[in-house]
């Protein structure tokens, strides 16, 4: 018998006081074997001093006999009602959390939706670039988001939908078309799978809608700079001819 | 347990609203409460906080205990649950006032050399017992403490009987791992083995 499994169930039968019929050999081992005897003999001597060091933790071992009149006087008092400070705030806590999840669970939805990641590949129906600008925008992957949010931008601009004067910020134009919006049909074409850094449609959606200043003198201007790059942007479109 | 002395008609008295039921229910559980509490925290004053929230809370409850068991266990896991919450609340405590006595009480029969080991191998135990989880704190206390049997344990710490051992034995093994070598207990073991009796 080796004594690593004699010595795992010594330690057994010595700290938990479990000897049985099985027991005979496991001793007989021990009166032979100096390590066990010595392994034992340490680990009683560990219990004897873990004895003492709780009992010197539990020093006086009665409470004091003032601990029953408050325990009487406490329990004889009515329960104590949940204040409606304590709810208000358990009630904050709760919104906080639920805000937080649905906030998590919108964007998440949003992300999907916008598809931010490509699916596909472009389709082979790409129209020919008229210039070095386009042909690099045609070389790049695109970002169908972008694209559907100009397309959407400039049909309404073009179908004088939004005053683009009294609302020279081509921002609040663009979110006040997407309020107008219906469900947008996913887009199927894409850039290639795993790209997903901006390319120049990006580039160029922010230079046509984000001007140097907002001065209101300018605001047409701007806007219609943010609606002809809207416009160029979707005739660039594989698919879209304009 | 000491609660399988008592009167079962204990619990059923102190439903009925009597407050002498209650007295003698304090008076028969206090003890291994507040044993439990003082080991937990080894604050005096915290213990008392934590035994009379506990025996508050038994008397608000009274109508939910079952009369034909032992509130002994309940009343320890009560206890447990509330060390643990207040002891977390603080974690920087200071050094008790017991400890402190402790440290300054000698025993003069033995030798100084003995003192002096002795109160190190103890301080070590009483930093790892510190250091424990609480699970095996738990363990510890109700086992070797309170004496209770692996079942009456298991039964506090609402567990099986396995998963009690199991943390008893991991206790020793962390608490034996604290113990440098050169401060180790003499061993001082002689065995006498005795035939086991087989009457089968």
């Amino acid at each position: 018998m080796s004594c690593g499994r004699v010595r795992r169930e010594l330690l057994d039968i010595v700290r938990f006081g479990e000897l049985g019929p099985s027991s005979a050999s496991h001793l007989e081992h021990l009166s032979g074997c100096r390590a066990c005897r010595d392994e034992v003999g340490f680990d009683r001597a560990l219990v004897a001093q873990l004895r003492r060091a709780l009992a010197a933790r539990v020093d006086p071992p009665v409470p004091p006999s003032r601990a029953w009149y408050a325990i009487l006087r406490e329990a004889q008092r009515p329960e104590p009602r949940v204040s409606v400070w304590t709810w208000s705030t358990t009630l904050v806590a709760r919104l906080r959390t639920a805000t937080a999840m649905a906030g998590t669970g919108l964007a998440l939805v949003l992300a999907l939706n916008m598809e931010v990641i490509p699916l596909t590949a472009p389709s082979p129906g790409t129209p020919a670039a008229e210039s070095a600008e386009e042909a690099a925008l045609l070389q790049v992957p695109r970002l169908p988001t972008v694209r559907t949010s100009l397309a959407v931008l400039a049909d309404i601009a073009n179908a004088g939908g939004i005053d683009t004067v009294s609302r020279p910020d081509p921002e609040q134009t663009l979110m006040q078309a997407g309020t107008r919006l219906a469900p947008r049909p996913r887009v199927a074409e894409a850039s290639e799978p795993g790209d997903d850094s901006p390319g120049p449609q990006l580039r160029l959606l922010v230079r046509a809608i984000r001007t140097p200043e907002h001065d209101p003198a300018d605001a047409s201007a701007s806007a219609r700079e943010a609606t002809v790059g809207a416009a160029d942007l979707v005739n660039l479109e594989p698919g879209q001819p304009s | 347990m000491e609660a399988k002395k008592q009167p079962s008609d204990l619990v059923e008295r102190m439903q009925g609203g009597d407050l002498d039921a209650f007295e003698e229910f304090f008076n028969t559980f206090k003890r291994p409460v507040y044993a439990t509490a003082l080991a937990i925290t080894r604050d005096p004053f915290l213990a008392e906080e934590v035994l009379q929230d506990c025996f508050v809370k038994a008397y608000r409850v009274r109508e939910r205990l079952d009369p034909t068991r032992s509130p002994l266990p309940w009343l320890q896991r009560v206890t447990i649950n509330l060390c643990y919450s207040r002891v977390s609340r603080k974690r920087s405590r200071a050094e008790p006032l017991t400890s402190l006595i402790t440290n300054l009480v000698i025993d003069l029969s033995q030798r100084p050399d003995q003192v002096v080991e002795s109160r190190e191998v103890l301080d070590v135990l009483q930093r790892g017992i510190d250091a424990l989880p609480p699970k095996q704190q738990t363990a510890v206390i109700l086992y070797y403490l309170h004496g209770y049997s692996l079942a009456e344990a298991a039964e506090v710490a609402d567990c099986n009987v396995g998963t009690m051992k199991s943390r008893l034995h991991y206790a020793l093994k962390a608490l034996r791992v604290r113990l440098p070598v050169e401060r180790r207990i003499p061993v001082r073991l002689s065995v006498k083995v005795v035939p086991v009796r087989q009457d089968r």
